[in-house]
């Protein structure tokens, strides 16, 4: 149900989710930011259960919060992503947390963004771009074709927006609303939140 | 696939979950140290978990022993940790190959999910395509092949199967171990 779409370009990574919240067949809220900043320069995207999205990301935030104040020092991409992955996979056989992350984060030192792949089951992958949920079923092959090492941040978001389109069109859960965020040199910016309509002939309309 | 005082362990990257590939560049093949290599297959957090135990326990056995671990041991040591979680078992199948000895005779092992042990002298495979594997690593494996040979070889095996093997391909590496060090080189296989 829930989409997140995410992709590394020059110095910056995007990563968009649908704005939707709901249970079963009812959508409970319109505008859920699925988007959640782990620090100043890293979004953990949350899909799957609410509750266990909620109270997940919460104890990785936490304890990324209190590594900072231990060690005086910022957490790279990587062990962020480490970490988590351990925090899944302890609890998989234990007290699962059904949620699906895609974890961007932009390291200063590296100068680099990274996007990390992470699944319920507690495996970890870090990639160029990718998606999880439903959307990955259409915007795999959109990205396979027209992602290229170090995309500009205008050919990016024209990018995000050419998949979220069509997210939109075939996806037959409606999900007209989403939100994309940046992470660069500095920090997370909200770049838009969007309403994407096929049938009207100004498909993309801004909302702010 | 063994072959003369060399080893060689190939496998393919891809990553998926179910029918829908992930990322093309997984890497399931470790170094555990100069005269053993380490594959797995199966549930990639187990195998990611493992790694990281499987690297913790040999730091503190080089930390300890001031020495490397044998192809042999750590083999035992694979089918130990395996089989302690018997009744809730990681899903892998792992493959040891290295070279034993002072006279670096190739040793090859594999186990299923809970540690049983087998050591062959020929070859070993695991993985969603095995059975394919196990039938062309027949038809070609000769004794006492020279690494370039053994290489062409493994590398034309992992082809043929993973071109029969839906959930794999994707891009392929291939390791040779011999006395003087690993090389290795990656091919490109079907991308479907």
């Amino acid at each position: 149900m829930d989409s997140l779409v995410g992709f590394v370009g020059k110095n910056y990574v995007l990563m968009a989710g649908d704005t939707n919240a709901g249970r079963s067949i009812m959508r409970l809220k319109e505008d859920f930011d699925k988007l959640v900043p782990v620090d100043s320069h890293k979004i953990l995207a949350k899909s799957g259960e609410i509750g266990d999205g909620n109270q997940f990301c919460n104890l990785i935030i936490r304890n990324v919060s209190l590594y900072r104040i231990n060690n005086e020092t910022e957490l790279s991409t990587k062990s962020v992503a480490h970490y988590t992955r351990r925090q899944l996979a302890t609890a998989i056989r234990k007290n699962p947390y059904s949620v699906n992350l895609l974890l961007g984060g932009y390291d200063k030192k590296d100068q680099k963004g990274s996007l990390y792949y992470l699944d319920y089951l507690g495996s970890s992958k870090k990639i160029n771009y990718g998606a999880q949920g439903y959307a990955a079923l259409f915007v795999g092959s959109i990205l396979d074709r027209f992602w290229k090492e170090d995309l500009d941040f205008e050919d990016g978001l024209e990018l995000m927006k050419k998949c979220l389109r069509e997210v939109e069109k075939r996806l037959i859960i409606g999900t007209r609303c989403f939100l994309i965020k940046m992470i660069n040199s500095d920090g997370i910016a909200v770049v838009e939140k969007v309403m994407i309509n096929s049938k009207k002939k100004n498909e993309i309309e801004e909302e702010n | 696939m063994a072959g003369k005082n060399c080893v060689a362990i190939a496998g393919d990257t891809r990553f998926g979950v179910r029918n829908q590939t992930v990322a093309l560049d997984s890497n399931r093949i470790f170094k555990i140290n100069n005269r053993t290599l380490f594959g797995m297959t199966g549930l990639n957090t187990d195998i990611l978990t493992l790694r990281e135990s499987f690297k913790f326990q040999m730091n503190l056995y080089n930390l300890e022993e001031e020495r490397e671990i044998s192809p042999k041991t750590f083999a035992h040591n694979v089918a130990q940790t395996l089989y302690s979680k018997r009744f809730g078992p990681y899903f892998i199948t792992p493959i040891i190959a290295g070279l034993e000895g002072e006279d670096y005779t190739p040793f090859l092992c594999a186990t299923d999910l809970i540690g049983a042990m087998e050591f062959p002298k020929s070859f070993v495979v695991a993985g969603t395509g095995e059975e394919s594997l196990m039938g062309v690593c027949e038809t070609f494996y000769k004794e006492n092949m020279e690494p370039e040979e053994l290489f062409e070889v493994v590398s034309q095996c992992l082809l043929a199967a993973v071109d029969r093997d839906a959930l794999s391909g994707w891009g392929s590496v291939v390791h040779v171990l011999t006395k003087d060090g690993i090389t290795t080189k990656r091919l490109r296989t079907r991308k479907d």
